[in-house]
């Protein structure tokens, strides 16, 4: 018997099967990619909510407005001199 | 035979004729093949790159600035822009003034422009717009339009700390303040790679991996700026400009161990978020601002006697009878003072005395000095734009200017500079450059006798517990600093205007805070640093006090302290 044909008809089931491996991986490679995109772009809106976020909580906690709901809503007043009292230790 | 001969033959010739045809087309494709595949290679592989492999920018946002506290002074939130590819928008001119109307921009000048650039390759046309701007624009699907991130800077605090942090311009770029000083730290790196796309433009893989430029964010920057206590300086400070109608102020407060600058407001100020039209309140007055400080020098003239070895506590000066002459230029006191020691000299305020002990000394003493406390040299801050004032050099010196540098005329200087050599009397005689940073402190050095340190914050304690209602004073703490009142110098003469300032720090024995105020030409009645600068100076001051937790050292001991004080030893 002759080896020659079953060799090549073995290289040649070989190469289909590492060109499909081929093709398969770099659609997989594709697919992920677009998930690692997805996640960025979902990462940078993230970031931006946060910053916009951290405005607005600043703006929550301005001075002026912390100071504007204590005087006038909670009725609150800094203490005067004779008001305070020190204990001494 | 014959026939079929020639019937064969006829047949072989069809074929040949077939044979060939078929050879020269296909010899035809064969050469247009190579010279497609071999000598146009490099051609149309770059052209079919150019449609499918595209290099991105991958962008970064700018550092954000926070207080000492982590509250955001200045933060970047990502925005859209909008631009165009002017050649692929040529013959769309009805979709460009739908576009115009989303982006509310002239129709006509749009298409001006587009016309007149078709050549570039892309042109912003609005910069930084509304996230729901940004939709309408999605919506209307035209070719041609691209949208870009780009970063858009908020100021929390506006206009409370406008001048001091300052802004960027429209490449994002530090223009202003601290946001200029720091901008190499705050600035990112924009990243590259290099990506295919398919047809609908989306990405689809990175190529040359080993390329890719990792984005590098810029970082944060936390300032030594209290929040809280910049907040109050700011308010106090604007009230007192507008009522005594004065042209401009500044309050500076230092922590005095660490020189970190907690609180830095000047007035007039400006809303970084606005438009920044009127550029009157964009400098930080307190660092780039000089003028003639007047009285608040008379300290560093007492440190110069004192350390001459002629004069000590005890010494005493005859001011009668309140007016003296100095190579015919008369110096006033505000009345006859009489004998003065050391002490009253300072609590008095006299011009008189402080010429007299000074015109004893060398010249080069009194600038030695000077030069030592920091003036005539910037305080090493690092702000861009800080003035190092001027302090004349002393072989330049007549009497008269010797005896005028004593009581703070003929030499220039900066709130800042004030701040922090009054720090040097606060920190056991050892000066310190402030800084802006948290926790970044510049080295300090000794430059006065510890001794001479704590004497002449005592004398200035005198300053404010010997004037009777003096309204640098707090009630709780001791109070040391000293009032200027000095004509301002304009075209050439004095003029009617005065600096009102006060310099002090508190508590005296273990002090914590300094605090420089000056008030720019009050326009009342009111123009003395003791009726202008003083109180807004004790506000700040009881505020800082109250905001570091710092216990009060001077309470009147009450029956109820007393009382208080049996409980607690009873327990212990």
């Amino acid at each position: 018997m002759n080896p020659q044909p079953i060799i090549t008809l073995v290289l040649a089931v070989l190469l289909a099967v590492v060109l499909v491996a081929f093709v398969y991986s770099q659609n997989e490679t594709r697919k992920v990619f677009a998930s690692i995109q997805q996640i960025e772009q979902e990462k940078t809106r993230l970031n931006g909510e946060w910053a916009r976020l951290q405005i607005e909580l600043s703006t929550l906690v301005s001075n002026s407005r912390i100071e504007h709901i204590a005087k006038s809503e909670l009725g609150m007043k800094l203490p005067e001199d004779e008001q305070i009292m020190v204990i001494k230790r | 035979m014959r026939q079929s001969g020639s019937q064969i033959s006829r047949t072989q010739l069809r074929m040949l004729a077939v044979m060939a045809l078929l050879l020269c087309g296909f010899s035809v494709v064969v050469v247009r093949a190579f010279a497609i595949q071999v000598k146009g290679k490099a051609f149309y592989q770059a052209q079919g790159e150019m449609r499918h492999v595209k290099e991105v920018e991958m962008p970064v946002s700018r550092g954000a600035i926070y207080d000492r506290n982590g509250e955001p002074l200045a933060l970047s939130t990502a925005m859209q822009s909008v631009g165009v590819v002017p050649s692929q928008l040529l013959d769309q001119f009805s979709k460009v003034e739908q576009l115009a109307e989303v982006l509310q921009l002239s129709a006509e000048e749009l298409k001006q422009i587009i016309t007149s650039r078709s050549d570039r390759q892309f042109l912003y046309i609005k910069r930084r717009i509304t996230p729901m701007m940004a939709d309408a624009v999605k919506a209307l699907n035209m070719p041609g339009v691209e949208f870009r991130t780009e970063y858009k800077r908020f100021y929390p605090s506006g206009e409370i700390l406008g001048n001091v942090v300052g802004f960027t311009n429209v490449e994002d770029q530090g223009q202003e303040g601290l946001e200029r000083t720091y901008d190499n730290w705050l600035t990112g790196v924009a990243g590259k790679k290099t990506v295919v796309k398919d047809l609908l433009g989306h990405a689809v893989a990175d190529i040359d991996v080993d390329e890719i430029k990792a984005p590098k964010p810029g970082k944060d920057l936390y300032l030594s700026i209290d929040r809280r206590l910049q907040y109050a300086a700011y308010l106090a400070l604007k009230k007192v400009v507008y009522k005594h109608r004065a042209k401009s102020g500044s309050v500076v407060v230092l922590d005095v161990s660490t020189g970190e600058v907690l609180a830095m407001a000047n007035m007039p100020s400006f809303n970084p978020n606005g438009s920044k039209e009127d550029n009157n309140g964009w400098r930080n007055r307190a660092v780039t601002d000089i003028y003639e400080p007047g009285s608040v020098m008379k300290p560093f003239a007492i440190v110069a006697a004192l350390e001459s070895g002629q004069f000590d506590r005890a010494s005493t000066i005859n001011t009668s009878p309140g007016v003296y002459e100095v190579d015919g230029f008369v110096i006033h006191d505000f009345r006859d003072y009489g004998e003065l020691s050391l002490v009253d000299i300072l609590v008095k305020s006299s011009n008189i005395g402080v010429a007299k002990l000074v015109l004893d000394l060398g010249k080069e003493h009194l600038w030695d000095v000077y030069h030592r406390f920091g003036f005539g040299q910037s305080t090493g801050s690092g702000f861009i734009g800080e003035s190092a004032g001027y302090l004349p050099p002393h072989n330049r010196w007549r009497t008269v200017d010797h005896a005028a540098l004593s009581r703070g005329y003929n030499l220039s200087v900066t709130t800042l500079q004030l701040a922090a050599a009054y720090a040097v009397f606060a920190n056991d005689g050892r000066y310190r450059a402030p800084t802006f940073i948290k926790n970044s402190l510049n080295e300090e050095r000794a430059i006065i006798d510890p001794a001479m340190a704590a004497s002449v914050s005592e004398m200035l304690s005198h300053v404010v517990t010997d004037n009777a209602g003096h309204r640098a004073g707090l009630s709780n703490y001791s109070v040391a600093g000293k009032t200027g009142t000095a004509r301002i110098a304009e075209n050439g003469g004095y003029s009617d205007n005065y600096m009102a300032s006060f310099v002090g720090f508190s508590p005296v024995h273990r002090p914590r805070l300094v605090v420089a105020v000056n008030i720019n030409s009050p326009q009342g009645e009111a123009y003395y640093g003791g009726q202008v600068a003083a109180p807004l100076f004790s506000e700040v001051m009881k505020t800082g006090l109250r905001l570091l937790n710092v216990p009060a050292d001077e309470v009147p001991l009450t029956a109820d302290n007393k009382q208080t004080t049996e409980v607690e030893d009873n327990h212990g």
